[in-house]
């Protein structure tokens, strides 16, 4: 086990990940390295999921950021853009399937995720509370910025219409 | 595919992180009967840690109380006797604690140039904080303005976990000041 991947078991097994666990927050569902993937929790809507999947990569994790995308438990493969969360404000804009940071992958357009964040040197500046920091973050601080959106108003449920 | 999480790698993981008492042979050897795990609050870099403890110890050695600490059960004033054993004092399992030398914390949030001050439990989870101060007695924000803030502590980008304790982010006075400040949409 490397170094990064002994980190991040250690950061799933702290009281924090696991309090999100205990409260119905968050869970993992597997946990290979180092692309976990872990279900958050969403707020009740009329064409919704109770829960979304997230496709990790945590390579050079905690030094650099988590990425994620929404994922397909049933297929192991990208959740198909019609089924990704959305709603308004900030939560249309994190959840934007028609972003990608490059060719190969998709990512949550938001200032804690490791590819969002690369393009935006603006971002710091705008909102360093959201800047991932190795010294004071770890997982949790990235799921609870998926789940305070998939429990805002703003969320309405998935992009399909009924 | 099919997913799985490897427990037995989370548990010995778990059993290295810091605050659980357990070492690898205890953890193998451990009937889950003598024991349960507590959530334990207190003012620490991590605030909250998961401690699995034998029942049959007391609170204060359960808990590693310092001098002049005090327990008391999450969002409740009901202090916990910290001299009867774990079995004793009734603690549920995966129930939460919280560990302060300060029973109260005098607390102040900002917002737009204003401050206003309350009082609450040390014990009091940050979720109760935020409705205090979005509500008429705070800012009287309106239910769309009030998901679109957060508290953040004075001075740094810290902004707790609802499930946070207030008297975690106490240091030399009890006491704690927040700025309520908007949720950031990403642009550009």
């Amino acid at each position: 086990m490397n170094p990064d991947e002994r980190t991040f078991r250690q950061h799933i097994a702290r009281g924090r990940f696991l309090l999100g666990v205990d409260c119905g927050d968050w869970r993992l569902v597997y946990d290979g390295w180092p692309n976990p993937i872990i279900a958050v929790s969403a707020a009740t809507r009329d064409v919704a999921p109770a829960e979304f999947a997230f496709h990790f990569d945590l390579t050079d994790y905690p030094a650099s950021g988590p990425t994620s995308e929404p994922w397909d438990i049933g297929t192991d493969a990208p959740l198909a853009h019609e089924l990704w969360p959305t709603g308004t404000g900030r939560v249309e804009a994190v959840f934007n399937p028609g972003w990608k940071p490059n060719a190969d992958a998709h990512a949550l357009y938001q200032p804690m995720d490791r590819l969002a964040v690369a393009g935006h040197t603006d971002w710091p500046a705008q909102d360093p509370a959201s800047i991932w920091d190795p010294a004071r973050m770890d997982i949790v601080d990235y799921l609870k910025v998926i789940h305070d959106l998939l429990h805002s108003p703003q969320f309405s449920g998935i992009r399909r219409t009924p | 595919m099919a997913y799985s999480v490897n427990t037995q790698t989370t548990l010995l993981l778990e059993q290295q992180n810091e605050g659980v008492v357990m070492t690898d042979d205890q953890a193998n050897d451990a009937d889950p009967r003598d024991t349960i795990e507590l959530f334990v609050h207190r003012p620490t870099e991590h605030r909250i840690e998961i401690r699995e403890i034998q029942r049959t110890i007391t609170v204060a050695e359960a808990l590693d109380l310092a001098d002049g600490e005090r327990a008391w059960l999450e969002e409740t004033e009901t202090e916990i006797d910290v001299t009867v054993t774990v079995v004793e004092s009734n603690l549920e399992h995966r129930g939460h604690v919280h560990v302060n030398r300060c029973h109260e914390v005098i607390t102040k949030v900002t917002y737009n140039g204003v401050a206003k001050e309350h009082t609450f439990h040390s014990a009091t989870r940050i979720e109760r904080v935020f409705e205090w101060a979005v509500s008429k007695r705070g800012f009287n924000l309106t239910p769309t303005d009030a998901t679109e803030h957060v508290l953040q502590i004075t001075g740094t980008t810290i902004q707790p976990d609802v499930h946070d304790h207030i008297g975690s982010f106490v240091r030399e006075h009890c006491s704690v000041s927040f700025g309520l400040v908007p949720k950031i949409r990403p642009q550009g």
